[in-house]
């Protein structure tokens, strides 16, 4: 099934890590990312790159697993980057006030830029 | 008259009318089939319900649901951009209804799809314990802010007899 989640992702490696998740993030997904996002903030990230390129759908409930993992990686310090060219995706971030919670770029390399600048 | 017939869509548990007329709906300048095909009855309803489906409280009708309307967004005269607005729209509103209407138990999500003479209206109802806030909600909360965002009319409506109707108009061109 094509909308099924399929996540790519590595253990942080001196405390930076990726995370792709692609497919559809909604109820019956959000739990599967927010695992898998816990585990790498776990294991030691510090900077989070979550590349939402290969999203086929999100709505709120996909958007809770990226907003706890957020909120977890800033009790240690720790910040995440979205990657997403798509503007729905921005327009609910911009919805749900979270433009400033989860900063967003075009691509990998911008991403990771702008963590190291923050 | 005759100007529908039934259709047997791709979608299980779904059933869709499709009108005859491309144009169904969308004003009187667009009533009459170009191709010589009776013309549109002049008592035509303002709405006509293009799609209906009824599913299980279940984590996968949210997918389902979504999949349906979007399929009926296109199908019935909505660009791209708009069949994803409706599909997010669903999304949220069957999401909602799966967690604060049905947050244990047995219950039915059923959703209805019409077109009126620009929009498509997209209506969502349960039959559980309303819009109640739940300090283990697996969501962001933000389900109706998004809704309201996406569509040009929301009416929410909870009977007397319980539950939920969302009424989601969006609008086709």
């Amino acid at each position: 099934m094509p909308d099924q989640l399929r996540i790519k992702h590595d253990p942080p490696d001196q405390g930076r890590a990726s995370v792709v998740p692609r497919g559809s993030l909604d109820l019956a997904s959000s739990s599967e990312l927010r695992s898998v996002l816990f585990e790498t903030v776990d294991a030691g990230a510090e900077a989070l790159v979550v590349d939402l390129r290969q999203v086929t759908f999100v709505d709120s409930a996909g958007f809770s697993a990226l907003l706890a993992a957020s909120k977890r990686l800033t009790a240690r310090q720790g910040h995440l980057v979205l990657v997403t060219t798509d503007e729905s995706v921005v327009r609910m971030l911009r919805i749900m006030g979270l433009t400033e919670v989860m900063p967003v770029a075009a691509t990998s390399e911008d991403a990771w830029a702008t963590l190291a600048r923050m | 008259m005759g100007h529908a017939r039934p259709h047997v869509a791709a979608v299980p548990g779904l059933w869709v009318t499709e009108s005859r007329l491309p144009g169904i709906g969308r004003g009187i300048s667009e009533s009459v089939d170009p191709t010589g095909m009776d013309p549109l009855p002049v008592d035509a309803p303002e709405s006509s319900v293009c799609g209906e489906l009824d599913l299980p409280n279940r984590i996968s009708t949210v997918r389902r649901a979504r999949g349906a309307a979007r399929l009926l967004a296109r199908r019935n005269g909505c660009g791209p951009a708009t069949a994803e607005n409706v599909a997010l729209a669903v999304s949220e509103a069957v999401t909602n209804a799966i967690i604060h209407a049905y947050a244990e138990g047995s219950g039915r999500v059923h959703m209805v799809v019409e077109t009126s003479a620009d929009e498509l209206v997209v209506t969502i109802t349960d039959t559980g314990g309303g819009l109640s806030p739940r300090t283990d909600s697996p969501g962001l909360g933000l389900g109706l802010s998004i809704i309201a965002e996406l569509t040009s009319h929301l009416r929410v409506e909870t009977p007397p007899s319980g539950g939920t109707s969302l009424r989601m108009a969006f609008r086709r061109v």
